[in-house]
């Protein structure tokens, strides 16, 4: 469980530095949500005269070609429209909690799925009969035809 | 008219809440004459919303401007195929639509359980009736669909001028097909957990209804992806909007459940697991309907908004404790029956399967509602969209491919190393091979070589690799033994194992839909230019000689058509033409793009600004692969056909002895993808 968080919280820092190198125009838009609401990035937002998306677009454009970094140009978004802006949660704060509860879920339903398979193969929890009673019924099959059903099987496997 | 239609509504609703008593007094006091009386009941409340929906619909097709949904989402100007869309364009015919279609089904429920399940129908009718009541509650007194103007209007607002679009006629109706349909199993399962009749009696009753109702949820899901790329605004085949994600959630665990019942199928395992899915994917379809229609969380389909929603949930929370009463009280006989035979064993990779698709459902559910829980903890508005959808579930999506291919690999009931080693050798290899290829070829053909693109590639290489084994190693064997061509052979395959091989036919679908959407994400090229006419530009490897703008307007709308002449490398492939359109009601702009599609890629072109001297701006992009997208989208829809279909059985001792010893094997029985 331990490992699991660790891997988690590794998989995002590792994200968090990466989108901390120098941006582009595209990264940049897609990091911002359009206001239109379409419900799209300003990137992907293809209402072609949007009254949000197309100026941001050539701000982003101009900021970017004098020098401002992505970050600072993504800080003033936030800073005029809120956090609305951003097209997903920041990974800081309470916002983490919509990053890490899938991959909670997640692992905690692999943990369960383990414990089942290992449960019903071990017999316990069935109503079912106990494991040696339920591997000893194909004894009575006739050893030449069960011969030739596995060497079918072998066919069909192969 | 309108008399008979709120007459229509208010015997339905009383007739269903007559079914709903009558049926579960019947059942308790083992009634049979008020068990009789809940069904012709169920029957009354058919006709009745027979009747309701046939008004609205010719007051749509009349133009009876004195009723207010007619004026809210018709005109005099409106083709007749959307007056007649109109019935599920608004709230109020959406929701008559949607109990019409459930007393349809639920006819034929009644027609096929008329001998049958004689022990469960009461339970079925009382739940089914139930669902029926609670939206005919609403009809009746929250959003009356024969509300009257105080006078009548001479002229309509017309309907939504983005829902005038062909894709209106059949992808509203698929998805509540799809919706409506797991009304049916959810009923039979609230019935086997009632009645305590746990075996798989309600299981094998339902099998084609949970088909049916994954089919019409995949197409109803396909449909809205096709027309969403169609159209200007709405994001590309898929946003993740809140209400594209509400369609998405009960795919997601029908898919599940649709894995996890063969398992109880063959071993009666994992009862409760699936009475749980059937409960949770209904439960989705009734929080689907909720997020349509509350406005609670913003979404580009905000024409069906209402303030619906408390009584949604308030209904959904009424569903949810009495399913999880019933499952608790039933807890002893939802265990097991059996036992695994090995932790390494298909059965294994199912549960797998079950929790990356509901875990993706989960993170999907997450990300959907994580903006109204932000507001509620810390008071502040945030957007999730789609690079935090996307983010999220690709890897996981990108895992339960790879499940797809591993799951035939390993044999049912157990699997051993050596098994294992000699299935995953051939695949393997081939994904490998694939994927050296696809690194020189990615790109020689796009310019850089994406990892997303590389890894999608070879792992979609080793499922069909899997796909291709299943049905070529099934049709030798076959033939081998009872002595048939190897066409035959494959023929009567298919026919002994359609749920089978169906699914398998499903898989090859959904590869090709993984390698559209990630080749077309992340290979897409846009470009804008502005021409004068006759004028060329370049995009990608196509040249676009602008033609002009030709004025095509009507008294519906008017209408701004661009002439694009398109050449390849030399070869003429004809004229695409986007427009530009103004409709008259409601003062509305809208955009139709023009697209050539291939299976190499798309061009898709938008017109974006004209002039008066038809100087014109386009939006220009090429889609790689997209329409594979579609293409699969087919592929699945053919799969899901071909495992309902009844078809004629295989006759023949040879073909039993054969079928029998493969079922044996666990190759060949019906159970199998």
């Amino acid at each position: 469980m331990r490992r699991a968080g660790v891997v988690m919280a590794l998989a995002i820092v590792v994200t968090t530095a990466a989108s901390a190198a120098a941006m582009t125009q595209s990264e940049v838009e897609s990091r911002l949500a359009c206001q239109c609401g379409c419900g799209l990035t300003v990137h992907t937002c293809d209402h072609l005269q949007c009254s949000f998306g197309v100026p941001v677009k050539d701000d982003i454009a101009a900021a970017l070609a004098a020098g401002e970094t992505g970050e600072a140009i993504i800080a003033r978004y936030v800073a005029e429209y809120g956090e609305k802006v951003l097209s997903a949660p920041t990974r800081e704060g309470f916002n983490l909690v919509a990053w890490l509860a899938p991959y909670m879920a997640l692992t905690f339903g692999a943990i369960l799925v383990l414990v089942a398979v290992r449960r019903m193969a071990s017999g316990r929890g069935s109503n079912g009969p106990p494991a040696g009673e339920h591997s000893a019924a194909p004894a009575a099959v006739d050893p030449a035809l069960r011969d030739r059903l596995r060497q079918e099987l072998e066919e069909l496997d192969r | 008219m309108t008399t008979l239609g709120n007459l229509a509504l208010v015997l339905a609703l009383a007739a269903t809440a007559w079914a709903v008593g009558a049926s579960v007094y019947g059942a308790l006091r083992r009634r049979t004459d008020f068990v009789a009386s809940g069904e012709h009941a169920a029957w009354a409340a058919y006709g009745s919303v027979i009747t309701a929906t046939a008004v609205l619909v010719h007051a749509l097709v009349t133009h009876d401007f004195s009723i207010k949904y007619v004026v809210s989402y018709s005109s005099t100007t409106l083709p007749l195929r959307y007056r007649v869309a109109a019935l599920w364009g608004g709230m109020e015919g959406s929701l008559l639509f949607w109990v019409f279609i459930l007393t349809t089904l639920f006819a034929v429920v009644l027609v096929q359980n008329r001998r049958r399940n004689r022990e469960l129908m009461p339970w079925v009718t009382a739940t089914v009736m139930t669902v029926a009541c609670f939206f005919l509650a609403l009809l009746v007194f929250m959003t009356p669909p024969f509300a009257l103007l105080p006078f009548a209007a001479t002229e309509g607002s017309d309907l939504n001028p983005l829902l005038q679009n062909y894709w209106m006629s059949i992808h509203p109706p698929s998805l509540y097909l799809g919706y409506v349909s797991w009304t049916i199993p959810f009923g039979f399962a609230i019935a086997a957990l009632a009645t305590g009749s746990l075996d798989d009696l309600w299981i094998r009753t339902t099998r084609r209804w949970v088909l049916m109702a994954w089919f019409f949820l995949s197409l109803g899901n396909l449909f809205g992806a096709r027309w969403a790329y169609e159209v200007l605004g709405w994001g590309g085949y898929w946003a993740w909007d809140p209400v594209e994600n509400a369609a998405f959630m009960p795919w997601l665990t029908g898919t599940a459940y649709l894995h996890s019942v063969m398992i109880q199928e063959r071993k009666d395992m994992l009862k409760a697991w699936n009475m749980s899915l059937i409960i949770l994917t209904f439960s989705l379809t009734i929080f689907g309907t909720f997020l349509t229609r509350s406005g609670v969380i913003s979404s580009v389909h905000s024409f069906t908004q209402s303030g619906l929603g408390p009584f949604f949930m308030g209904f959904l929370a009424v569903v949810i404790a009495i399913s999880a009463t019933l499952v608790f009280m039933r807890r002893e006989q939802l265990r097991p029956a059996n036992q695994l035979d090995s932790v390494m064993s298909r059965e294994s990779a199912f549960l797998f399967n079950n929790l990356l698709l509901v875990g993706i459902a989960f993170a999907t559910f997450w990300g959907t509602i994580f903006p109204v829980i932000s507001e509620w903890v810390r008071g502040v508005k945030i957007t999730v969209g789609p690079p935090f959808f996307n983010q999220v579930n690709a890897p996981l999506g990108v895992a339960l491919l790879l499940l797809m291919g591993i799951g035939p690999l390993i044999a049912w009931r157990r699997a051993t190393l050596a098994n294992l080693r000699s299935a995953f050798l051939a695949p393997v290899l081939f994904s490998l091979a694939t994927g050296l290829v696809a690194a020189f070829v990615l790109p020689a053909v796009y310019g850089s070589l994406s990892l997303s693109a590389l890894v999608v590639v070879s792992i979609a290489a080793f499922v069909l690799h899997t796909i291709a084994a299943e049905f070529h190693s099934g049709a030798r064997a076959r033939g081998r033994m009872v002595g048939e061509s190897y066409a035959a052979a494959l023929l009567n395959l298919i026919r002994k194992n359609q749920r089978r091989y169906g699914g398998y036919v499903v898989h090859l679908g959904v590869v090709l839909i993984f390698i559209g959407i990630t080749m077309s994400s992340v290979y897409r090229v846009e470009e804008m230019h502005s021409v004068a006419p006759g004028q060329s530009f370049t995009v990608g490897r196509y040249q676009l000689a602008y033609r002009g703008i030709e004025d095509a307007s009507d008294r519906h709308m008017m209408r701004l058509v661009a002439s694009l002449a398109v050449t390849a490398d030399g070869d003429e492939l004809g004229e695409l033409r986007p427009e530009k359109r103004f409709y008259r009601r409601p003062e509305q702009p809208a955009t139709e793009v023009a697209f050539r599609s291939t299976l190499r890629e798309d061009l898709y072109v938008i017109l974006g600004a004209a002039d008066d001297e038809q100087n014109a701006t386009f939006q220009v992009y090429v889609n790689p692969m997209v329409s594979w997208l579609w293409l699969g989208g087919v592929i699945l829809v053919l799969g899901t056909g071909l495992a309902i279909m009844p078809w004629p059985r295989v006759s023949g001792a040879r073909v039993l002895d054969s079928t029998r010893a493969a079922a044996e094997s666990g190759k060949g029985s019906e159970t199998g993808a």
